[in-house]
């Protein structure tokens, strides 16, 4: 007892199990730094929500400093300034400071799949599965030097999906990879961002103003200011060429006097220790009298300069290999045709078999619940329908809305009746004949009645698909159970040469069970499977009771043996279908 | 000694006298009770096998339980007609073999829903 309650309680700390939260990833620069060597990214702020408990002390600088080095590696800035002494020491002269504030949130979700689970008792914990979402959501925002305040929020979010099938209740090494593989997508879209929205910010002018300055220091000409900008848009371009010549206007009416002298002092104001001139850059920009002594191409290119957006930015990382699959792969979008064919899934030629039996019972004599009569009826053929694979691992909710359609006998049981002999009386047997015609009959003929049934039923289930595989090969299987919440229900009944109907109104009185397993291969564009279904409906009324004799027993009373007269009103209807299929895949 | 023999030989030859006609025996009495789980519609007695010309004995169908007497001696095939089942089609039960009734003879014959059986009483 003892056990099996460790167990329970290891289970269930398996559903508790969380990784490093802050598992960092190796630095991969993902393109060559282009040139933003005047800009001095300063990251001001710095913090991760919900950390893991298991998260060291350290991790936040350890992520502070690994997020740094994804920004020098996206581009080629001036400096990446972190450490807080540098911060506060303010910009170096000459460089643009851009801060950067950022806030990771992390997350972990654990989706029980209660099948994988209850294996866990029975394995000594050996299948103990962890399956579930690593989540990493940057959140940033830029603190432009033109402008008083950080400038809008913007976000990422990197859904990696992690999954373990043994002691997942401990080993956390797969959630970690997780973490490390949405930790490095996190970085490397958020810090691409950043080079965008700096790429688009209007820095132009402060820009043009520090190189000259620096120019100027170093005795060296100035560099055309259309190769300080982003040189990959054509909006960007044209951007800085009306920067060239509107620099010079703002230097000189802000700070007013020469035309050579503001635009340093406005320079050096932006590195914070610029004398003759008590504003700062991005006071130069913001203050109104300031943009409305702008000249109207630069002012409008200024409010053209809006916030870049990368999309999606919500994002759900593939699998690694073959794994778990609990998001689907990701297809190229070829157009709506192919949207509309992919939706279908793919043609399925299907080869089924199907059976129905039937059963009543009902109390005699000598059982509660004698099985009295039974009838089957069986099926084979081909269908052919549209059938998309599942493509994702999870539960899901299919609304059950359908007909059944079920003509079908059932009948009584044959039994041949001992006679009883004794002295002193003579027992006859008797023969059985019909009166019209005279001819003989067979009085223990299983008697027989054919029953039409139908059922429109609306229902809910339940379903579970796991998926495992790559983006070219998937293993699914699918178990869901339904429920019939409401049917309408009609019956006819032959007895003889007579019909007696009824129709009724029945909830909760049927169900279904479905399974399927099957491979789906995306190169060739085919799924083979193998399907399942068990459908019963209890209860199935007689318009009015239905004679089958029961099983023979002996009745003291006329020491004969007799098969009592048993009246059912109503019968239990089981369908199983089987299909072996081949489908075509869009 | 003499007047015992003589007593003797007079009863034997009593004894051996043709007594002439005899008046003749009542016919059998045959009790036929419905043990069945059916009603009984019909019920004919009948010297052959064929029950087609035979008639039906009973005014009114016999009930589960009920009886009914037939009076006659000889060899009968005895037939019931019933449903053979709620709502079905009526069945001819026949005894396989013909019940021989004789005079002044009380028989119980009980139908059950396969066979009969025959009690002299």
């Amino acid at each position: 007892m003892r056990l099996i309650a460790l167990l329970h309680l290891a289970l269930l700390a398996s559903g508790c199990a969380a990784g490093h939260r802050t598992a960092m990833p190796r630095v991969i620069t993902a393109e060559a730094a282009r040139d933003r060597s005047l800009i001095e990214l300063r990251l001001e702020h710095f913090a991760i929500n919900n950390r893991g408990r298991d998260d060291p002390a350290g991790a936040v600088d350890e992520a502070r400093r690994t997020f740094a080095r994804y920004l020098a590696a996206e581009a080629k800035w001036a400096s990446v300034v972190i450490e807080a002494k540098d911060l506060a020491a303010g910009p170096v002269e000459g460089h643009v400071p851009v801060g950067v504030r950022v806030t990771a949130t992390v997350d972990q979700t654990y989706d029980p799949t209660f099948v994988l689970e209850a294996l866990a008792p029975l394995t000594y914990l050996l299948v103990t599965p962890a399956i579930g979402d690593a989540v990493v959501r940057i959140d940033a925002r830029l603190k432009l030097p033109t402008e008083t305040q950080a400038g809008e929020e913007f976000y990422v979010s990197v859904t990696a999906p992690y999954s373990q099938f043994d002691y997942g209740w401990f080993d956390t090494r797969e959630v970690d990879q997780a973490f490390r593989r949405a930790w490095d997508v996190a970085m490397r879209r958020i810090s691409r961002e950043i080079v965008e929205r700096i790429d688009h910010a209007p820095l132009g002018p402060l820009l043009s103003a520090a190189d000259r300055a620096r120019a100027e220091r170093r005795r060296i000409p100035a560099r055309p200011a259309s190769l300080m900008a982003n040189e990959d848009g054509p909006f960007a371009v044209a951007w800085t060429s009306s920067v060239a010549s509107a620099s010079v206007a703002v230097g000189a009416s802000v700070i007013g006097g020469a035309t050579s002298a503001p635009v340093v002092g406005g320079a050096s104001a932006l590195a914070g220790s610029g004398a003759g001139s008590e504003l700062r850059g991005d006071a130069l920009l913001a203050s109104p009298r300031a943009l409305a002594a702008l000249g109207p191409e630069l002012r409008a290119s200024l409010e053209l300069a809006q916030s870049v957006a990368i999309e999606p930015r919500d994002l759900i990382l593939d699998n690694e290999g073959f794994d778990i699959i609990r998001y689907p792969v990701a297809r190229g979008d070829d157009g709506f045709l192919s949207r509309y064919l992919g939706a279908l899934g793919g043609i399925e030629l299907a080869r089924y078999q199907g059976s129905a039996n039937i059963e009543s019972r009902t109390k005699t004599e000598s059982s509660v619940s004698e099985l009295v009569g039974s009838g089957g009826a069986k099926a084979t053929g081909y269908r052919i329908a549209a059938f998309r694979p599942p493509d994702r691992t999870g539960f899901f909710f299919p609304p059950a809305l359908g007909l059944l359609w079920e003509d079908i006998t059932i009948a009584s049981f044959r039994e041949d009746i001992r006679l009883v002999t004794r002295a002193g009386r003579t027992d006859i047997p008797a023969v059985a004949s019909d009166p019209a015609t005279g001819q003989a009959l067979d009085i223990n003929e299983p008697i027989s009645y054919a029953l039409r049934m139908r059922s429109a039923y609306l229902g809910q289930g339940v379903g579970l698909n796991l998926v495992f595989g790559n983006e070219d090969v998937q293993l699914f299987f699918t178990a869901a159970v339904t429920a019939n919440i409401l049917e309408l229900r009609y019956i006819d009944v032959q007895i003889w040469k007579s019909h007696v109907e009824g129709l009724q109104v029945e909830a909760f009185k049927s169900g279904s069970f479905r399974g399927q397993v099957g491979i789906a291969i995306q190169p060739w564009h085919l799924a083979l499977r193998l399907s399942g279904s068990a459908e019963r409906y209890f209860e199935f009324a007689f318009p009015q009771p239905v004679e089958f004799p029961a099983a023979s027993r002996y009745v003291p009373e006329k020491d004969i043996f007799e098969r009592e007269r048993a009246f059912a009103t109503s019968a239990s209807l089981d369908k199983y279908d089987f299909e072996f299929s081949a489908v075509f895949l869009f | 000694m003499k007047r015992a023999l003589l007593c003797c030989l007079s009863l034997a030859a009593i004894a051996c006298a043709d007594g002439g006609p005899t008046p003749p025996g009542e016919p059998a009495v045959l009790i036929v009770t419905n043990r069945s789980q059916f009603t009984l519609l019909e019920l004919r007695l009948h010297g052959t096998a064929s029950y087609a010309e035979a008639q039906n004995v009973l005014a009114v169908p016999l009930t589960i339980n009920a009886t009914v007497s037939h009076r006659g001696s000889g060899q009968y095939y005895v037939t019931t007609f019933r449903e053979r089942y709620a709502g079905g089609p009526t069945v001819a039960l026949t005894t396989e073999t013909p019940v021989s009734l004789v005079d002044d003879q009380r028989y119980q014959l009980s139908v059950f829903d396969t066979s009969f059986r025959l009690e002299e009483r």
